[in-house]
């Protein structure tokens, strides 16, 4: 029988690809390279296997015999899904199955208990950010930040002093010209020469808002694009984020630090189901 | 050596009825081997990638090779990834070999969930491998989401962010929820190595199962068969295992295999060097997760801004594109093969399979779920989209959200309207059609064209 | 990084005088005014007044005489820095006042940009065109910087990002050092005003210089923009390949009874 020479030649290829491979591991190697002899060493073995398959075999096609779910087998004597003998005796005992069944459901209920070991209760966890009254706004070098460091049109990631990248705290300042501010009400004396803060959380799934459209003064997640407008409270304005970014209430100290007064307006990140409960 | 064997087990007769065992000829009954074999490349890579990986959140000062890192607190993990990708030879591919077979994996999985649907291979008896198969769907994804969050980079850690939000939206449960599975509140140390033992251990065991149950069913039931000539519903026409089949899938495992090495080699995926580690304050643009989650952001793009208020209680916005529609999609997708009993008022038992045209209200329905999920698997991918073809994100965002259930509807009719006029011809997109060409001479005959 | 084996050929000595020449021409590019000027100096009046001369002609119609503003914005305080940014872009003359201005040849020469900013700088107090020094800079010391400050919009390998309301954060990858520095200086359009130092704009500075020799280990980086080309890759060419080798694998080419599948 003549032997087939394209299949000849995908076998020999893959050889020679993989003799290249153990070669190539042992000068060093290289993503690239590896790849596409890896490839070859596979591919021709799949390519020949698949020539032989489907030029080179004269099986022919054959029929056998399929017997259909739902009947039975031809020459079965009894019902197969008939109950079992000692199945009555069983099911007479009603009362000890019974328990039988809460004893087992119980222990169920009690082998799952220590799901709970997984996590803590969060209790509060959710309603605080780290924030506290007179902390000082420092940035990601763990200096403190004056109004004059930031320029208008300006955005910087802060955090309360001692608690650089603590997730919760995440803050970006932002300064605007304080003339064009709308902030709702009560919250006058929350920003400073401009100087504004809101929680780098989003409201919608809790990415990280970190691009500032600063002509436009809007806040814009990078993740679902939840914009918000930084002069009335960081706002929704598009996208599916529901609720305004909470605001932080900052002041300056004597030294003429940024400070906050207060924790955020209300809890960062994405909503739950008590979210307003108002603690 | 086999008289050694069958000596001592004794397992010639069945083994010869094994190896004969027939099985039709289709190339799409091929995508199921497909799925099967991405899986087995996915184990093989993935053995070799655990034996260098540290499921480990403990902060290390990054000390390898790549500049841009030096020095720079990560994760333990974050650094055993990089090590492998530049320390260790043949790391970089193995890992790209990886990640690709994941993302072909699941589109292997569900362009055989496709062509069991729309061939009708879903009805009795075959109703519980429908089941069976749409677990492993979901569990392939999970596989998928747990295994690309491992190396906890700032990408993959925002899409567990994400995760955990959408968790803590499911009312009264949900804080609690999301604090046992991630250990605390976010970001939570835990969260890496419960991640690994899911990736690892929990769910590819269950998915090993899984397919063992699908394929013991296979073989029980046979496979299904086109009609044609010679074919009923009691018996299968094709090649026997041994040695047509088996050339095949072998050669289908080896070019399977050879084609995610030819990927793995010469595209890059999922560069984590260039994320950096994850930090929670930060979310780099454009943030999304892999293809198979896409759908999933582009609903929570889409849902508009509404936290509902239900007696008191906040239903996050989230809650409905992340939580209540995926369950109900595929709870329905589930329980398909009854529901369309149901519809139809066909219980019986079927051996031969449709054509997709013979069912045109099946078929429909089906384009439909498959536009439908493209749309928002496109939303999800919509500032890339935005920055490709210069529309605004905010025009992409509303186009999708009132076409979300029209353009699906307007393709479902089209397709109906295909199918019901293709219904009994034998007109094929690929192939010539049956038959010979006659043409009317001029003096009243026909002759062949 | 892996080793690179180098089959270096010997050259000869006139091939590396050739070299020497190539080098010093290639590095006098980056002196030439096409490139701009990569240190503040002082202008004379003259320049001045061809650059009001010029001005007046070209964009005062939006921004006013004397720079104040009008269709256009106020550009009294704006600076060299930022009539240097916006002119050798071209972003200025802007084409097309309701978008965003982009990135396209100049409209004048490079005298002209000279005299043009040279009146624009006399405005006002404005920035100066800030020099850019890149020694002592730490390559991990501007990744992070870049990754915090800048990837939310310009994207983690600084491929560019949507930014709302059809405004994008342009590639960064076709910019020079001085343009890179005064972008975060004058903060043009939608971008932030950045109140680094200049030791930090030079560590981020150097940080987009490594990322426009795109470094790419893996292989092709398809757009370098994350999972969404390469979920396209991975089922476009990944799938497809395969459904095409399993039409290969199924159809039977040898003879057999009852031939061809349907």
């Amino acid at each position: 029988m003549k032997t087939p020479g394209s299949i000849t030649a995908s076998f020999v290829v893959s050889m020679a690809a993989s003799v290249g491979l153990v070669a190539l591991y042992v000068l060093g190697g290289g993503p690239q390279l590896e790849g596409v002899l890896l490839g070859f060493a596979l591919g021709g073995l799949g390519l020949g296997l698949a020539i032989w398959a489907t030029s080179y075999m004269n099986v022919p096609e054959e029929v056998e015999e399929r017997q259909l779910m739902s009947e039975p087998k031809p020459g079965a004597e009894e019902d197969d899904t008939s109950p079992l003998p000692g199945m009555e005796d069983l099911s007479r005992r009603k009362v000890l199955l019974r328990l039988l069944a809460g004893a087992g459901g119980t222990l169920a209920g009690a082998l799952a208990i220590p799901a709970f070991s997984l996590g803590p209760n969060p209790g509060d966890d959710l309603f605080r950010s780290g924030w506290a009254a007179g902390d000082r706004l420092v940035n990601l070098e763990g200096r403190p930040v004056r109004p004059a460091d930031i320029p208008v049109e300006g955005i910087e990631t802060v955090f309360p002093e001692d608690k650089v990248g603590l997730s919760d705290a995440q803050t970006v300042l932002i300064r605007v010209d304080p003339d064009i501010l709308r902030l709702p009400e009560g919250r006058g004396d929350w920003a400073h020469e401009g100087c504004l803060a809101y929680s780098k959380i989003c409201t919608h799934v809790g990415c990280s808002v970190g691009l500032y459209r600063s002509a436009a003064q809007q806040l814009l997640c990078p993740c679902h694009q939840s914009t918000f407008d930084v002069l009335t409270g960081a706002t929704p304005i598009f996208g599916p984020a529901a609720r305004p970014l909470p605001q932080l209430p900052l002041d300056i100290d004597d030294e003429g630090y940024l400070i906050a007064t207060g924790e955020f307006s209300a809890p960062v990140g994405p909503a739950f189901w008590n979210v307003d409960r108002g603690s | 050596m086999i008289k050694w064997v069958e000596s001592r087990l004794r397992v010639g007769g069945w083994a010869r009825k094994g190896l004969n065992k027939i099985f039709p000829d289709h190339w799409s009954f091929l995508l199921g081997e497909i799925s099967l074999f991405t899986f087995i490349i996915l184990v093989a890579t993935g053995i070799f990638l655990t034996l260098f990986y540290r499921p480990d959140a403990t902060p290390v000062i990054y000390d390898g090779p790549y500049l841009p890192l030096k020095g720079q607190e990560v994760s333990a993990a974050y650094e055993s990834v990089m090590r492998l990708s530049f320390e260790v030879r043949a790391g970089l591919v193995m890992r790209q070999i990886h990640h690709w077979t994941a993302i072909v994996f699941v589109a292997a999985v569900v362009v055989h969930m496709l062509r069991v649907f729309f061939t009708g291979a879903f009805r009795r008896p075959r109703e519980p491998n429908w089941l069976i198969g749409v677990g492993l769907l979901i569990f392939a994804i999970g596989m998928g989401f747990t295994g690309y969050s491992l190396p906890d980079d700032l990408l993959s850690g925002n899409g567990l962010r994400i995760a955990y939000s959408v968790m803590l939206s499911i009312p009264f449960a949900g804080p609690y929820l999301a604090s046992l599975i991630f250990g605390g509140e976010f970001p939570a140390e835990a969260i890496i190595s419960r991640l690994f033992v899911m990736h690892i251990m929990l769910l590819p065991a269950l998915i090993i199962g899984l397919i063992s149950v699908h394929l013991a069913i296979l073989v029980r039931q046979k496979h299904a068969q086109f009609r044609g000539p010679g074919r009923s519903e009691r018996n299968v026409v094709g090649k026997p295992l041994w040695p047509s089949q088996t050339f095949k899938s072998l050669a289908l495992l080896f070019l399977t295999a050879s084609i995610m090495a030819f990927m793995g080699g010469l595209l890059q995926i999922n560069p984590v060097w260039n994320y950096g580690p994850f930090k929670p304050y930060i979310t780099s643009a454009p943030s999304q997760p892999d293809w198979y989650v896409g759908w999933l952001d582009g609903g929570l793009r889409l849902f508009p801004g509404w936290d509902l208020n239900v007696f008191g209680i906040t239903i996050a916005a989230p809650f409905i594109p992340g939580v209540l529609v995926p369950g109900l999609l595929f709870t329905v997708l589930a329980l398909w093969p009854f529901i369309e009993a149901r519809m139809t008022g066909d219980r019986a038992e079927h051996q031969l399979l449709d054509h997709p045209r013979d069912m045109p209200l099946r078929t429909a329905i089906g384009v439909a779920g498959i536009v439908f999920f493209t749309v928002l698997t496109l939303e999800g991918g919509g500032d890339v989209l935005s920055i490709t073809f210069n529309i605004p994100v905010e025009a992409i965002t509303n186009f999708f959200r009132a076409a979300l259930f029209v353009i699906p509807a307007a393709a479902g009719m089209l397709t109906y309207r295909i199918c019901t006029n293709l219904r009994g011809t034998e007109f094929h997109p690929f192939r010539r059609a049956p038959g010979v060409r006659l043409r009317r001479t001029p003096d009243g005959g026909f002759e062949e064209v | 990084m892996h080793r690179v084996v180098c089959a270096c050929p010997r050259r000869s000595i006139l091939s590396s005088a050739i070299l020497v020449v190539a080098v010093v021409f290639a590095g006098s590019m980056f002196a030439s005014p096409a490139w701009g000027q990569s240190a503040p100096r002082e202008y004379t009046q003259s320049e001045v007044e061809a650059g009001r001369r010029l001005f007046e002609a070209g964009c005062a119609s939006c921004h006013g005489d004397e720079g104040e503003g009008g269709l256009g914005p106020d550009i009294t305080e704006a600076g060299a820095a930022a009539a240097h940014f916006q002119l050798t872009t071209g972003r200025m003359p802007l084409a097309d006042p309701g978008a965003q201005a982009m990135r396209k040849e100049p409209a004048y020469s490079e005298t002209q940009i000279d005299q043009l900013i040279a009146y624009v700088a006399s405005l006002g107090d404005g920035p100066a065109i800030p020099a850019v020094d890149l020694s002592g800079t730490n390559l991990s010391t501007g990744a992070e910087l870049f990754i915090a400050n800048c990837s939310p919009c310009h994207g983690a390998t600084g491929n560019g990002g949507a930014t709302g309301r059809g405004s994008l954060a342009p590639s960064l990858h076709p910019s020079e050092p001085v343009i890179v520095a005064e972008a975060m200086i004058t903060g043009p359009g939608q971008m932030p005003n950045f109140g680094f130092d200049a030791a930090t704009r030079n560590e981020i500075i150097r940080y987009v210089r490594f990322l426009q020799s795109r470094p790419n280990p893996g292989g092709a980086d398809l757009g370098g923009i994350g999972p969404v080309p390469e979920g396209f890759a991975g089922l476009a060419i990944g799938m497809g390949a395969l459904v095409l080798i399993a039409l290969f694998i199924g159809k039977q080419r040898s003879h057999a009874r009852g031939g061809v599948e349907s």
